[in-house]
């Protein structure tokens, strides 16, 4: 990418986080409004994170939510989990039940932090799990069995004790964490602004990542592996790392999807989840950052407007004013997704832009450094390595 | 013992209604490569058109389900006109994230049609046949399984005659191999493409069918999705592209689940059944009856 | 014409690379049969041989992107200088290193293809392999991949000794870029390319990997007799700098000009070998490029 271009990206994401920024200005942080500011937020910060994989290193991941529910129920679980007055032992009340004079075993200054960072760290070490065995898949193969896998996990935490199986865990307002010892309310200004700090440092990672060595590397294996190999990337262990940090930015993404809807349900993690976040992507571009923006901000709002009252047509009555059914806007995604691939594959924000000029200091450069620097042929430094 | 015979005869049902699905997928993967993810959703498609004519119309089981396959076999053959067709020069994952979207697209607009609560076939639009019992080393044998095992079997011989012994037959094996090469002979690939998903979407249609009148109900827009992958999973696991392969791997996945759910945990039936299919994909991705690609750079 | 000691003064000295009874099957077709052969140091050797020989083969299993069936790859590794760390073979993700004497061989048989690459040998593809959808200066710092540590860390927040290092791997791909003739085409993608120019960046971004031994599969394939006149050039060129080129090459003139020495393969088996002159009048190799 050019350097006029990347100024330009850098001054169109900036003006996103600032637009979040303000919008308290004008709509306070509670009501519709910052409800889905925070919500595009947080799945732009999944997004992203699904970005590394699909996007940077090329392998189609339709298990994402795997990450977004681990995430969410580690942190609600653990903000609600207190010890049994009697035995002392630890509880988890499902069903909004609370228990008299109970303790929370997980509150403590700065424990959320601590949650937040847990959530990415167990996130990262299942992608690695996840991905250890599928290293060698590619395509629909891989698509397929990570999906598969997180059809498992969703069973798994539909019907498991501990994460309310298909029972909903409430964060009560004695659960909710607190930060800085503000509560993490999810209309709380305290909140609004971890996230868009969260959301804000994810764009410039996934910037820093695309336009580096590691980021080079991925794009390598997404374009030929065998190349890549033959040029000394070590293939498997940048796989790795890929599902490492993606996985890290879901359980991130995830844990702050809980504070939002002030809970946890199973039933509400579907593999359609993860669908829409490949939806996102596809829908900006897949492998552009400003595109997996773009997706979720289209596709969240898209969500919450079909939630709205809107006309309908009913036979007798004409048009009548009420809301989709949910499910709904799960029809539009899925003819976005077939559109797209259609009429526009590279989505509507392709990322790369090629071609200026060598900048000319780095020519002046080169002639002074380059006879001294590199030379043909294994050098001593290189050897010793 | 009694429980045993039964479990092994609803596995032996389940898994034939599988080797019904997997068929069609099978076929469609050995042509055009591609993992048609809304295969399951014209099987949901078919049991939901068969209840629609025997509650609507009134038409008798049979000619409801006649006409459902009829219905199949333009849904699937639209699908490949509308979705399928214009990617054939793009790349896979193109074409398996229409697949994606056509099956979500599928589901949610029969949740809109139809809505989500689950159909049964009125009773008495279920031949007598059906619900009448034998009893086999002293658990019940029901006639409705004895139909599913009758009808299952004659499609899918039918079906083999057809791929081995017609013309259309050879034409689709050509296709499989090389459809460039095959385009070369004079052989209509894209009407040859067509054909092959009207086949697989009847044939998934008669699966619904089967399938509702085996539970007794559930017909629902949700049923296709379970069920289109771990067909897939079967003819993965029978080698895909290989149409006894398919048969064997729908049979095995199923007996595997229905197994499972019966002596283990009905919980976690469907948890299990993915297991293997990730185990088989890992594993022995070329299945049982099919060939590892030679390794080449 | 009497029996000529065609697989004559077979073995140098101190070979670089040496094959040792080699067999490459592919599901029973033997492509690769018995193929013992060594490499000296910078010398250009050419491998020649009818389509179909097991050419490619050859190098497909030196750079291991599959395993032979049977045999050994030894790899000279630098003398004087502090040896190189050998790598566990298995294709685990641990690697731990065991330090080898000086100028002692390393059996390299099973090693990734990566771990190959770091140990020295780059390659070309016969089917051009470039990541087309990058730029040219791109492509050539995939080559300094191993050259150029910044991890992920310093990447995600841009450390300056990140951005120092990315500042020097573009100066030296840009030196590659010279080398072969192209860094006025550094920011245009790869693909846009033509034909001629794409092989000799591939050979640019081979060369970025700093390899003691080059394989070329067939570099001239497609290229017009001026381009071939350039590349001749260009390969002693390589050699004159001290890096070892052992080519595919079908185009007669270019191997019997510049090689040291021909490697004749025909149906998977070494017929003969030598200096080009013998190999031109050796019957053996006449019969084969003759009567098939």
């Amino acid at each position: 990418m050019s350097r006029r271009n990347r100024r330009v990206e850098w001054f169109t994401l900036a003006a996103v986080c600032l637009a979040v920024a303000l919008v308290p200005l004008f709509y306070g942080f509670r009501g519709q409004v910052p409800s889905t500011v925070l919500k595009i937020c947080i799945y732009a910060v999944m997004a992203l994170g699904l970005h590394v994989v699909v996007g940077l290193t090329g392998l189609l991941d339709l298990g994402y939510v795997t990450f977004m529910a681990t995430g969410a129920v580690l942190t609600v679980v653990s903000m609600v989990a207190v010890a049994d007055p009697e035995t002392g032992t630890l509880i988890i009340p499902v069903g909004g039940r609370s228990l008299r004079g109970a303790e929370h075993l997980f509150h403590f200054p700065g424990s959320y932090l601590l949650v937040l960072a847990l959530a990415g760290l167990v996130c990262s070490a299942l992608g690695v799990l996840r991905g250890l065995p599928t290293l060698h898949l590619t395509g629909d193969y891989y698509a397929i069995v990570t999906l598969g896998m997180a059809e498992i996990m969703y069973i798994w935490y539909r019907t498991a004790e501990w994460t309310g199986g298909p029972q909903s865990l409430w964060l009560n307002p004695p659960d909710v964490p607190t930060l800085f010892g503000y509560k993490l309310y999810y209309d709380s200004a305290i909140y609004y602004f971890l996230v868009l700090m969260v959301f804000t440092a994810t764009i410039i990672g996934s910037i820093h990542l695309r336009d580096s060595r590691v980021g080079r590397a991925l794009s390598a294996i997404r374009l030929d592996p065998t190349a890549a190999m033959a040029c000394g990337v070590p293939v498997s262990r940048y796989k790795l790392t890929a599902f490492a940090v993606s996985g890290f930015i879901g359980g991130i993404g995830g844990s702050l999807f809980a504070l939002w809807s002030n809970g946890f349900s199973a039933i509400g993690m579907e593999v359609w989840e993860s669908i829409l976040l490949v939806c996102c992507l596809v829908l900006g571009g897949i492998g552009s950052v400003r595109g997996a923006l773009l997706g979720s901000v289209v596709l969240v709002a898209l969500g919450e407007i079909l939630r709205q009252k809107v006309p309908h047509y009913s036979s007798g009555v004409g048009l009548v004013w009420k809301a989709w059914p949910p499910e709904a806007r799960f029809l539009f995604y899925g003819l976005i997704l077939v559109a797209l691939m259609r009429f526009r594959p590279a989505g509507v924000l392709p990322d790369r832009v090629a071609g200026d000029p060598f900048p000319p200091e780095l020519a002046r450069a080169w002639s002074e450094r380059a006879t001294s620097l590199f030379r043909l042929g294994p050098s001593r430094k290189e050897a010793s390595r | 013992m009694e429980e045993f015979v039964a479990h092994l005869l609803n596995a032996c049902t389940l898994g034939a209604i599988y080797a019904l699905i997997a068929v069609g997928y099978t076929m469609v993967y050995g042509i055009i490569k591609l993992i048609n993810f809304a295969h399951g959703e014209i099987y949901m498609t078919g049991a939901m058109l068969a209840w629609w004519f025997v509650t609507s119309l009134g038409a008798p089981l049979l000619l409801a389900t006649a006409m459902s396959m009829a219905g199949c076999a333009l849904v699937g053959a639209l699908l490949d006109r509308v979705a399928y067709r214009p990617l054939r020069k793009s790349g896979r994952l193109a074409a398996l994230i229409t697949a994606l979207g056509m099956s979500l697209s599928l589901q949610t607009l029969a949740q809109l049609v139809f809505g989500a609560r689950p159909k049964a076939f009125p009773d008495e639009s279920i031949p007598p046949f059906f619900t009448s019992g034998w009893k086999v080393f002293g658990t019940t044998l029901y006639g409705k399984d004895v139909a599913i095992w009758a009808a299952a079997a004659a499609s899918m011989a039918g079906l083999d005659l057809l791929v081995r012994r017609t013309r259309t037959g050879k034409a689709m094996r050509a296709c499989s191999m090389d459809p460039a090469m095959a385009a070369l002979m004079g052989i209509e690939v894209n009407r040859v493409i067509t054909l092959t998903f009207m086949i697989g979407s009847s044939l998934a249609a008669v699966a619904g069918v089967l399938y509702a009148l085996k539970v007794g109900g559930n017909i629902e827009p949700r049923m296709g999705y379970y069920a289109g992958l771990l067909a897939f999973a079967a003819a993965v696991l029978g080698g895909i592209g290989n149409l006894r392969g398919a048969m064997l791997g729908g049979l095995l996945i199923g007996m595997t689940q229905a197994l499972f759910a019966g002596f283990v945990s009905s919980q976690y039936d469907f948890a299990f059944a993915f297991a293997v299919m990730i185990l088989v994909i890992l594993v022995r991705p070329f299945g049982l009856l099919g060939q590892p690609e030679a390794q080449r750079a | 014409m009497t029996e000529k000691p065609s697989l004559g003064p077979a073995t140098p000295a101190r070979p670089l690379l040496r094959i040792e009874k080699m067999s490459h099957d592919f599901g029973g077709v033997r492509a690769v049969r018995n193929l013992t052969l060594s490499i000296a140091d910078t010398e250009i050797a050419a491998l020649i041989g009818p389509n179909g020989a097991g050419k490619t083969t050859v190098f497909n299993v030196v750079t291991h992107l599959f395993p032979p069936t049977t045999g050994e790859i030894y790899l000279r590794l630098p003398e004087g200088q502090e040896a190189l760390a050998l790598r566990h073979p298995a294709r685990s993700l641990l690697e731990f290193s065991l330090r080898l004497p000086e100028g002692q061989e390393a059996r390299i048989t099973g090693w990734r293809p990566d771990q190959i690459c770091e140990a020295g040998i780059a390659r070309t593809f016969q089917n051009i392999r470039l990541f087309r959808d990058m730029t040219v200066l791109e492509n050539v710092k995939l080559g300094l991949h191993r050259h150029t540590r910044s991890g992920l860390f310093s990447a995600l927040i841009r450390l300056p000794s990140m951005r120092r290092e990315e500042g020097e791997a573009d100066v030296a791909a840009w030196k590659y870029l010279s080398f072969v003739g192209l860094s006025s085409r550094a920011h245009e993608l790869a693909g846009s390319l033509a034909y001629g120019e794409q092989r000799r960046l591939e050979i640019a971004r081979a060369l970025a990997t700093q390899p003691r031994l080059l394989l070329l599969d067939e570099p001239a394939a497609g290229m017009n007799p001026r381009e071939t006149a350039d590349l001749m050039a260009l390969i002693q060129d390589i050699r004159s700098r001290g890096v070892t080129v052992f080519l595919i090459e079908h185009h007669m003139k270019l191997v019997m000009q510049i090689s040291d020495r021909v490697f004749v393969l025909d149906h998977g088996e070494l017929i003969a070998q030598g200096a080009p002159d013998s190999i031109q009048e050796d019957p053996k190799v006449i019969e084969a490029y003759l009567g098939g």
